[in-house]
């Protein structure tokens, strides 16, 4: 899927990456702004998602086997882990809904 | 379907959890015999016990379970301890009330913390499951 | 280091407490004992306290964390108090009776700082248990 001028899109965390892309140096929508494509962004955000839920088993395997008991540090990634799995999900379904609704402009 | 949904460590912390139920009988009979002549305190093993529970999910469990049902191990039993009383003590008693009330409260602790694991890992997985709405 | 082993601090503090307690009992119990099973007047008996850190292979913090433990049950050798009286059965050729080297006044002394030290022991559990029932707290 490759969406047409999707590096303009606004970033996925940073609210400075969206001030970035908004500043157009020749007034033209192309213009050459360093920002990884959306897919990148998708990717690594995934990538995030995974590393946040294996940190957590892992924090929790510990706990229970006593090589390293720290409830905070523990309920903490558990809760990231959570929080993360629960935005990822959100702007899921937001792309989606932005993809759908691109697909259905009369042209 | 079992181990598509819940991985090796689901299995692991519920092993640690029955673990830590039969630490919680041992230290209820630990109290119970505070009083009686020669008796000696028991603990689980945790330091081994708890890694091969968590590491060994499924395999271990059976032949651990036998072994931790005794409540009169020996010295050389590897999942019970037995703690030998100070030499200065008359009745050969080795148990102290305020190390096994400490104990409860360190084995709830743990259970509490250990469920806590385990339900949290679960509502993560419910909401996969549901699509984001569990 | 972890919040287990400061419960067990916690839990050795308690512990040789209540040995320094009954030593005390045993101390104003036999505060008149002119003869015992050691051939001679009751001497007063102290706990012998020594600290070992708990995690000696820990960092620096870890290191000078210490539990309590009791190595040993001491006599006093402090000399007996020496009472004139003939006719008691335990006085000895001189007519002197030794009575055990214990001072009340000590004992009673000892007796009010053993339940402080024990009280603030229950104390450092409870908070300890509230800490880590409050971290977990932070999973709802």
């Amino acid at each position: 899927m490759k969406i047409q001028g999707s590096s303009q899109l606004p970033g996925l965390y940073s609210p400075s990456s969206i001030r970035k892309s908004v500043v157009v140096k020749d007034g033209s929508f192309e213009s050459k702004l360093n920002t990884p494509s959306l897919s990148d962004r998708i990717t690594s955000a995934v990538r995030d998602l995974d590393a946040s839920q294996m940190r957590a088993s892992d924090k929790v395997e510990k706990l229970a086997s006593g090589k390293d008991i720290d409830i905070h540090g523990t309920m903490i990634a558990l809760q990231e882990a959570d929080i993360t799995l629960r935005f990822a999900t959100s702007v899921r379904d937001k792309l989606l809904q932005g993809y759908q609704r691109i697909m259905q402009l009369q042209i | 379907m079992k181990h598509l949904i819940f991985d090796r460590l689901h299995y692991g912390l519920s092993n640690v959890l029955e673990l830590r139920q039969k630490q919680h009988s041992l230290t209820i009979a630990n109290i119970a015999n505070a009083d009686t002549p020669h008796y000696k305190a028991k603990y689980l093993r945790f330091d081994t016990l708890l890694e091969d529970a968590v590491g060994n999910a499924g395999e271990m469990r059976r032949t651990h379970t036998k072994h931790v049902s005794g409540l009169h191990g020996t010295t050389q039993d590897p999942v019970v301890s037995v703690l030998d009383p100070a030499p200065w003590v008359l009745d050969g008693n080795s148990v102290s009330l305020e190390r096994e009330m400490v104990r409860l409260k360190e084995n709830a602790l743990m259970f509490r913390s250990v469920t806590k694991g385990i339900s949290k890992r679960m509502s993560l997985l419910r909401y996969a499951a549901s699509d984001g709405k569990g | 280091m972890n919040i287990l082993d400061t419960l067990r601090i916690s839990a050795s503090g308690m512990n040789a407490q209540r040995v320094r307690m009954q030593t005390i009992s045993s101390n104003i119990a036999n505060a008149r004992s002119t003869s015992s099973h050691e051939g001679e007047a009751y001497r007063r008996k102290m706990p012998i306290f020594k600290s070992i850190a708990s995690d000696p292979f820990g960092n620096a913090v870890d290191k000078s964390l210490a539990r309590v433990e009791v190595v040993d049950i001491e006599k006093s050798e402090a000399p007996f108090r020496q009472v004139f009286d003939p006719s008691h059965p335990d006085a000895d050729d001189d007519g002197y009776v030794s009575y055990p080297n214990v001072d009340l006044l000590y004992e009673m002394v000892d007796m009010m700082t053993t339940s402080r030290t024990y009280e603030a022991n229950t104390n450092a559990v409870e908070t300890t248990y509230k800490m880590a029932n409050l971290a977990l707290e932070i999973a709802k």
